[in-house]
């Protein structure tokens, strides 16, 4: 019973919502359409699920005075300190929404937008630039042409590297041209054709999870 | 827009900005404290944040909006604020999804769970059926040979432009498109015509993706770029030039953190 | 082999040796130093527009004033630096073109982004005498959980999907959201995106749905991946990265901040391409060499 319940569930729902796709009666587009409301609404309880998780392991870290416990600290009092200034901010904004005619106003100076634009924009933009000085070393250490395939694709990652910036055309005129001409024919084959590949494979898993034959939501 | 940060408040902003940037940016001399107290100020701000978004963004106005407004057309006598009601199966399912916290009760997590992987087979079946399927190969459906309104010339530079259709770039598509496939294909052994065609789809498979490591360096570039710009503008006189000053306290506090707390058993 | 050239050849090895294995944080310094660099003195280089670029400003050139534009916000702080010019561009061409642009995102930093978006674009056209009306002319619907199921469920009813908007003003009662519901009443769909959920899962649960017109901005890391697209038509243009932004700024006449960094981008992308070479060019030398001495087959 324990494993029936869910394999029928993901039959009900991936059957009417494929019936969707194909169908105008009114019967399978309401049923479909709140399907689609209970998938949205559950989705973001797997976001809270996160988060609480997070909360019970840092928790637990804290308490026990784990390793690196003082940082866990910091994790959670900014995460509760971010929480609370949301909640803040709700809170305001719907009292201005309630209290007007469906005016629409927005408030910009609450301590939310404030770490929103002052720390997590700068840390979380920050830690993603930290990638270009990654790929650089990694394109000096791994980018060797040992065989004719290796060299194929190191002259064609050259070629889009500098055919795409403006000193690609000062270099040689007609590097736009040929950057542009790579992109547009060769590898859309090449994309192409993964694509097709991935497409079949997906429609096969598809129909695969449907019918019950794959149950990937009865591991863990 | 109602409000704007007061002088002092955007001063110590531009401050943390310039801070929390240089700060991370540490870690690429090594790992180190300064770093990972960032970093998990990062992680908990972020939570924090994505924590809000799911309630603000979807479950209230989803569900909570959504079962209130039932409510008050049952009491109205609207029949229809019953079938509203349904949407409490959604809020069911959510919470029982929060079950994976409880090892002993886990095993509820999955009636959710397929919901949302029955919902994602269906769309991802017809998504990639028509989009990445019917519509690509409806694509590669190209005349071989020439036909009206291709072009005179040769499809090369400086004459034609690279992106213009022609009888010779689409057979450099269908070409590729079909050896790329033929590469992929591995229910038969690799002899004869079909070995000659995977190994020509493998030149095509190493331009695709030399294009693609080509694409990646511009990206990640670009994000370089961006922060850079971002400690440049910041760093007016008004605020105190904060990059020079946060640069200074950010490289003083490595070098004294290397030299008497560093323990090389932590790497 | 003479003492002289032994030690020579020895030398060169071991020099070599430590170039090719050489300690990426030379690498990191020298990559910065280029950008440093470049952003103290900065250079103008001309910027060439390719197809697809022109082919999205073009479409959204010819809505006419009106039009209902659905432009989807997925991206956040982690690709702001080649998703923020393209936004900006497109949304300012949107409202100079008096379209009514309904805003939402997929990415839960999405909505902070379209707030921001507005507020600069928005304070240049007041400084021009242009006003927009929010809840009139444009909205901001927020963030919505669910990837492509998401997608589905705003294809058949924005309405149901947003039952408020970020702020919590109910969308059955705002001016912009009436008469209309579905994908089938938009004119033009937009995704400004850095992955997944992103321009693939509109194209695969709006575009190919609905027929509805589709143009998207996208990071370099995407961009190869939409070229399909655009060519079997599911896609009537798109901006890849820095780059494209760089290329849509000259379009539409206001060359800004993708076009600054695109110099920088040159210079860098020089500087890798050379260490490439250099280091390839080292390699092989270096097993010239052992191959010589017998160490290497």
């Amino acid at each position: 019973m324990r494993n029936r319940i869910p394999v029928l569930i993901s039959a009900f729902v991936g059957i009417f919502m494929i019936l969707k796709y194909f169908s105008t009666a009114a019967t399978i587009k309401r049923v479909a359409d709140e399907l689609e409301q209970w998938g949205v609404v559950t989705l973001s309880f797997s976001i809270v699920l996160g988060v609480l998780n997070l909360i019970k392991i840092n928790l637990k870290a804290v308490m026990e005075r784990k390793k690196d416990w003082g940082y866990k600290l910091l994790l959670l009092v900014s995460m509760f300190t971010m929480m609370i200034a949301g909640g803040i901010k709700w809170y305001r904004e719907e009292t201005l929404a309630q209290s007007g005619d469906g005016s629409t106003t927005a408030i910009k100076n609450t301590l939310f937008d404030f770490m929103f634009d002052h720390v997590y924009f700068p840390l979380s933009a920050t830690i993603f630039a930290l990638l270009a000085f990654y790929v650089a070393s990694a394109a000096f250490r791994a980018f060797r042409a040992k065989n004719i395939h290796a060299t194929l694709l190191l002259v064609a990652a050259v070629i889009v590297m500098i055919g795409r910036v403006p000193v690609g055309g000062a270099i040689w005129s007609g590097f736009p041209w040929l950057q542009e001409w790579l992109m547009t024919w060769p590898n859309t084959a090449g994309q192409r054709a993964i694509q097709i590949g991935a497409a079949i494979g997906m429609i096969a898993t598809g129909l695969r999870v449907i019918f019950g034959i794959e149950k990937p939501y009865l591991k863990g | 827009m109602t409000g704007v940060y007061s002088p002092f408040v955007e001063g110590l902003g531009v401050w943390l900005v310039c801070f929390f940037t240089l700060a991370v940016l540490t870690f690429l001399y090594r790992d180190n404290p300064l770093y990972k107290a960032v970093e998990h100020i990062y992680v908990g701000v972020a939570a924090g944040y994505y924590f809000y978004q799911a309630f603000r963004g979807t479950i209230y106005p989803n569900f909570v909006l959504h079962v209130s407004r039932g409510v008050h057309a049952i009491s109205s006598g609207d029949a229809t604020g019953w079938t509203m009601q349904w949407r409490w199966g959604a809020a069911i399912l959510g919470i029982l999804l929060l079950s994976r916290l409880v090892p002993r009760l886990s095993w509820l997590s999955r009636w959710p769970m397929a919901l949302v992987v029955g919902a994602f087979a269906a769309l991802n079946l017809t998504g990639f059926a028509k989009a990445n399927f019917i519509d690509q190969i409806v694509g590669t459906m190209l005349p071989l040979t020439s036909y009206a309104g291709a072009p005179d010339s040769l499809p090369f530079w400086p004459g034609a432009k690279a992106a213009a259709p022609s009888v010779f770039n689409n057979l450099v598509l269908v070409t590729g498109v079909v050896c790329v496939l033929t590469y992929f294909f591995f229910s038969t052994p690799r002899t004869g015509l079909l070995g000659k065609m995977g190994s020509a789809g493998i030149w095509f498979v190493m331009i695709t993706f030399g294009a693609t490591y080509g694409s990646i360096v511009l990206a990640r570039i670009s994000l370089l770029i961006g922060r850079s710009t971002t400690l440049l503008d910041a760093n007016l006189p008004r605020y105190g030039y904060p990059a020079y000053v946060c640069t200074v306290l950010v490289l003083a506090t490595i070098v004294i953190w290397r030299l008497k707390f560093f323990r090389s058993d932590e790497d | 082999m003479s003492t002289e050239t032994s030690n020579t050849t020895s030398r060169l090895e071991k020099w070599l040796s430590a170039f090719v294995a050489l300690d990426r944080r030379w690498i990191f310094l020298a990559l910065a130093s280029v950008v440093v660099f470049f952003l103290i003195f900065p250079v103008t280089m001309p910027v060439t527009v390719s197809e697809q670029v022109r082919a999205m400003y073009e479409a959204i050139e010819a809505l006419p004033a009106g039009a209902r534009v659905h432009l989807s916000i997925d991206y956040g702080p982690g690709s702001e630096a080649e998703l923020w010019p393209q936004h900006i561009a497109i949304l300012r061409q949107l409202f100079e073109k008096d379209c009514k642009v309904i805003c939402s995102s997929l990415w839960t930093d999405g909505p902070p982004m379209i707030e921001k978006g507005f507020a600069v674009v928005l304070s240049d056209l007041e400084r021009e005498g242009k006003r927009k009306v929010r809840g009139v002319d444009y909205v901001n619907l927020g963030f919505k959980a669910g990837d492509r199921v998401a997608i589905a469920k705003i294809g058949s009813s924005f309405k149901e999907t947003f039952p408020t908007d970020y702020q919590g003003n109910p969308t059955s009662k705002l001016p912009i959201m009436q008469g209309w519901d579905t994908y089938r009443d938009i004119d033009l769909l937009i995704t400004i995106a850095v992955g997944d959920p992103g321009a693939v899962e509109y194209i695969q649960q709006a575009q190919s749905r609905y027929n509805v017109p589709m143009v998207a901005g996208v990071t370099a890391v995407i961009s190869p991946q939409l070229y399909p697209y655009y060519q079997s038509r599911n896609l009537k243009g798109f901006l890849g990265g820095l780059a494209g932004a760089a290329e849509y700024e000259k379009l539409v006449g206001r060359p800004g901040y993708a076009t600054r960094g695109m110099i920088i981008q040159s210079a860098v992308h020089l500087l890798i391409v050379g260490l490439v070479l250099a280091g390839n060019f080292a390699q092989f030398l270096l097993w010239y060499i052992q191959r010589k001495k017998g160490l290497r087959l």
